[in-house]
């Protein structure tokens, strides 16, 4: 078989951008591991620019690409789902909290949503470009869903959220390590910050972090600003 | 583990099947979401339901599975933004400014609501 029929082979096949998406992220996840974790240094963005890169340079349309990678994007929505579990299991912290957190989780989206749309709006981004934006707050995979639903570009909001994530925790991260009781744990990760303005990042070293009201259509996850 | 992930399956099915069926505005795993939690806090009106036995049950293995390789299930869908270089590279300043601006006010809101709420209503209890 020569080099070309084995590549034209490949790009019929689900297995090789499967394997490819997969090999992408362990390396991005490696180049993060070795940054110490830094926000700025994000894997799932690395992997993505990884993939993107690879693409170009092969000349495969993101359709080819697709094709492979549709197995781990299915998961997404079994993974929402499963948001479920840690929801329910913090809902005594949420019910303790339940008028402060319904009243930040009202306003914040609301704030969330308007000055993201107002401001690109005056920058004069279309349309399209408006809706990717507007759920930029919600984790990604439920923010990718309504963007579907809007009759958006999913992808778009993808970076977006991923964006939100990086600057929240750039933001967040320095103020709430120093007010953070060393005896909480969870509050010294940068990933337990008020997820109100960036909920991007899944709860990946534990599965109790996102706390969220189900009241809400949006999945906001906050977890509860700690004082 | 196979238990676990038809509920979550299963869950999802049903809310997709409401949000198209009724022509909701959510989501379908978003509304799949929310059935499972109001299942899980029915469950546990008749049978007590701890967090240990919800973590070691099928669902909670399943749960925490999935969970632990959600930021890879983003990569798939994020790199379709090859297709929208154009749109970010016209609206990047645009965009930037939106998330940056954005995500102070949002945070700012956020906190200052909950606090403030939180004096209001002389809620008790750890944040």
């Amino acid at each position: 078989m020569n080099p070309f029929r084995l590549w034209v082979y490949l790009q019929t096949t689900p297995l090789f951008w499967l394997t490819a998406t997969l090999a992408a992220f362990l390396v991005a996840d490696a180049l993060a591991k070795a940054a110490g974790r830094r926000p700025i240094v994000n894997h799932v963005l690395i992997a993505i620019a990884l993939l993107g890169g690879l693409l170009k340079l092969t000349g495969t349309d993101y359709q080819t690409y697709f094709n492979g990678a549709q197995f781990v994007h299915f998961l997404l929505g079994p993974a929402t789902v499963a948001l479920g579990v840690p929801i329910y299991t913090n809902f005594a912290l949420v019910r303790r909290n339940v008028w402060p957190l319904a009243a930040a989780l009202l306003i914040g989206a609301t704030v969330a949503i308007a000055s993201a749309v107002l401001v690109a709006k005056a920058f004069g981004a279309p349309r399209a470009v408006l809706i990717a934006l507007a759920p930029k707050s919600i984790t990604a995979g439920v923010a990718m869903a309504v963007t579907e639903a809007l009759g958006g570009a999913p992808p778009l909001t993808a970076v977006l959220v991923i964006a939100t994530g990086i600057l929240g925790a750039v933001i967040v991260t320095p103020s709430w390590t120093r007010s953070a009781s060393p005896t909480t744990p969870r509050a010294a990760s940068p990933w337990a910050s008020p997820r109100m303005a960036s909920a991007p990042r899944a709860p990946s070293r534990s599965i109790r972090s996102p706390a969220c009201s189900p009241a809400s259509p949006w999945d906001l996850t906050p977890s509860s600003p700690r004082r | 583990m196979t238990r676990g992930f038809f509920i979550l399956l299963a869950f999802q099915l049903v809310g997709e099947v409401a949000a198209r069926g009724l022509g909701l505005p959510a989501p379908g795993p978003v509304i799949g979401l929310a059935l499972l939690v109001v299942a899980l806090s029915l469950h546990q009106r008749w049978r007590p339901l701890d967090e240990e036995a919800l973590a070691e049950s099928d669902l909670g293995k399943a749960a925490r599975g999935l969970l632990a390789a959600l930021p890879l299930l983003f990569v798939p869908a994020g790199v379709g933004v090859v297709q929208y270089m154009g749109l970010l590279r016209e609206y990047g300043l645009a965009l930037a400014m939106a998330l940056v601006v954005s995500t102070v006010a949002t945070l700012l809101a956020t906190v200052g609501v909950f606090l403030l709420v939180k004096r209001l209503t002389g809620a008790k209890g750890e944040a």
